[in-house]
């Protein structure tokens, strides 16, 4: 298992589309902290550091899902397309073994690219004279790291099933949702009507990560994180990657 | 089979420390700052308005799906009554009732408003109490006083928008905005004021400009700003004091007694407003909150007591 996460991981990096994505992702959060693009709220520019912490983690989180969704996308139908599967199977590996491992590949690999977005956050806290504040960071990356298992589980699951493009929208819709998750459940409370209703009920199946970025941004600013929701979206990935176990697919 | 066995357990444990974390029923947040709110009362820490004890209301908070009641110092879950995430009173069954959002569902409404970090300088929990007396307040104008309010201020003939109609016929006037202004600033001296006779002659000179402003008012408008500065004025008013005795005199000033808080466009400013006309009676006659009926404007009444004092 060991081994076919390795080699999972290190195909992983050498992808051109990783490293593109992830420089991408740099740049759009240098260039917010330092003020050269611009946030603003209410037509109100966002500029001092508290204000804009909570917008940097919020923005990095959403920036590392995406990668997770990136990176997950077709690792396993890659697989099955390539017929590497069948080096598999003659090794007496089950297919459980098998999606577990590449899928913990895919979480090993956004995890990795989260560690570097956090690191282009230690550059802004550097810059920003907050350098008290970098060692908060180190429990704030292994928060984000739920959300990473999630987006990366949801994905690879989704593409036990289905091809890249339909994996990779379902997968922006729910967790674009979970990034959502407050702010929609602000608008459903609002009214009563057919799309409120369905609001709640896709809010049911999204993982609630706008909720670990909150924990994130407390932790940062010296309160009190809540561990319910950190549990809640790891569990949520938990019961995701039962179908990883449950489901086989028939080219084996 | 036995790998699936296993990977059941941390399932289990996370399942079973999930269901013991999630709380139930309405938030100790929110029951403590009711808690709160009640000790004021049991108290007696103001003195304004002795005749209000906010016990004697229905709290409604909202959570976003249930309302959890507390009537009597009992707590029960109900439907929603209005689906509204702002602080208000509702009539449930002919009784007037305050309806507030849950701390929780507060901080994300103003979250997802980008508000929530210019709160950060607030003391949210002495807020949260004051907003209680707040709203329990216009519980208890609405249950005594409803006829008085409804025969002075032709409550049925108010705009429906009372944001546009402001925004349409008050605000767009820059000199309606600007005497407004003028007749605040003069009231904030009279509340510095140290010396009472200063403070009558600058409540005199502040009814001045309030009564000349009203001339460029149509009926219509001044009823509004008359009515508006009454009831929630006065309401602002002990919400200001519930926050100075809780989060103290320095906090109270910042935030409500800066210059920031004087602000010339919408509604808010009849709250302003009304609120120092309540200081500054308070200033002239302590007594003055103890018999009043809402059956006239504060500014008539504060008329009134320096007509008296002459």
């Amino acid at each position: 298992m060991l081994i076919l996460i390795k080699a999972a991981l290190q195909e992983k990096i050498r992808q051109k589309d990783f490293l593109v994505v992830l420089g991408l992702g740099i740049l759009l959060l240098l260039l917010l902290s330092t003020g050269t693009a611009s946030v603003s709220i209410n037509g109100e520019s966002i500029t001092s550091f508290s204000r804009m912490l909570g917008m940097l983690v919020t923005i990095s989180s959403a920036i590392i899902c995406l990668l997770s969704i990136v990176l997950s996308l077709s690792t396993i139908s890659n697989e099955y397309k390539r017929h590497s599967s069948h080096l598999v199977w003659v090794r007496g590996i089950s297919q459980t073994k098998y999606h577990f491992s590449l899928t913990i590949a895919n979480f090993l690999a956004a995890s990795l690219a989260s560690f570097i977005i956090h690191l282009a956050l230690v550059i802004y806290f550097v810059m920003q004279g907050q350098i008290a504040l970098i060692p908060r960071l180190i429990p704030v990356f292994f928060m984000t790291l739920t959300s990473v298992a999630a987006c990366t589980t949801l994905t690879s699951v989704l593409s036990l099933f289905l091809s890249p493009l339909p994996t990779g929208i379902l997968s922006m819709l729910l967790i674009g949702t979970g990034l959502s998750h407050n702010m929609l459940e602000t608008l459903s409370t609002l009214s009563d009507g057919i799309s409120s209703s369905m609001i709640r009920l896709f809010l049911k199946f999204s993982p609630n990560l706008s909720a670990i970025s909150m924990q994130a941004t407390a932790f940062l600013r010296k309160d009190c994180p809540q561990l319910l929701p950190i549990l809640q979206v790891i569990f949520w990935a938990y019961l995701l990657s039962w179908f990883l176990i449950i489901y086989k697919k028939k080219e084996a | 089979m036995k790998t699936r066995w296993m990977y059941l357990v941390p399932g289990i444990l996370m399942l079973a420390a999930i269901l013991i974390a999630t709380p139930s029923g309405l938030p100790q947040a929110d029951q403590a700052i009711y808690e709160a709110a009640i000790a004021f009362d049991e108290n007696h820490v103001i003195n304004s308005f002795p005749s209000y004890s906010i016990q004697d209301y229905t709290f409604r908070f909202f959570d976003g799906t249930h309302d959890y009641v507390i009537r009597d110092r009992n707590i029960s879950k109900e439907k929603p009554f209005l689906r509204s995430l702002a602080a208000t009173t509702v009539q449930v069954e002919g009784e007037w009732q305050v309806l507030v959002p849950t701390i929780e569902r507060m901080n994300s409404t103003l979250s997802f408003l980008g508000k929530g970090q210019d709160l950060s300088s607030i003391d949210s929990d002495a807020l949260q109490v004051a907003t209680l007396w707040h709203e329990g307040f216009h519980s208890y104008q609405m249950t005594h006083f409803e006829e008085n309010l409804a025969k002075y201020m032709y409550l049925h003939d108010m705009p429906e928008n009372i944001e546009s109609f402001v925004a349409e016929y008050i605000d767009a006037d820059e000199h309606l905005k600007k005497d407004y202004l003028q007749a605040e600033q003069i009231l904030d001296t009279a509340i510095a004021s140290k010396n009472l006779e200063e403070t009558k002659r600058l409540a005199s000179e502040f009814l001045d400009v309030y009564y000349s402003r009203r001339e460029n008012l149509t009926e219509k408008a001044r009823q509004m700003e008359s009515l508006y500065e009454m009831i929630e004025g006065s309401a602002q008013y002990i919400e200001s004091l519930i926050y100075r005795a809780q989060a103290g005199e320095e906090a109270y000033q910042e935030y409500y007694m800066t210059t920031d808080t004087v602000a010339a466009n919408g509604i808010s400013k009849y709250y302003t407003m009304g609120r120092k006309i309540c200081l500054v009676l308070d200033k002239l006659s302590p007594d003055w909150s103890k018999d009043f009926d809402f059956s006239v404007g504060l500014a008539e009444l504060l008329a009134k007591n320096i007509e008296e004092e002459r």
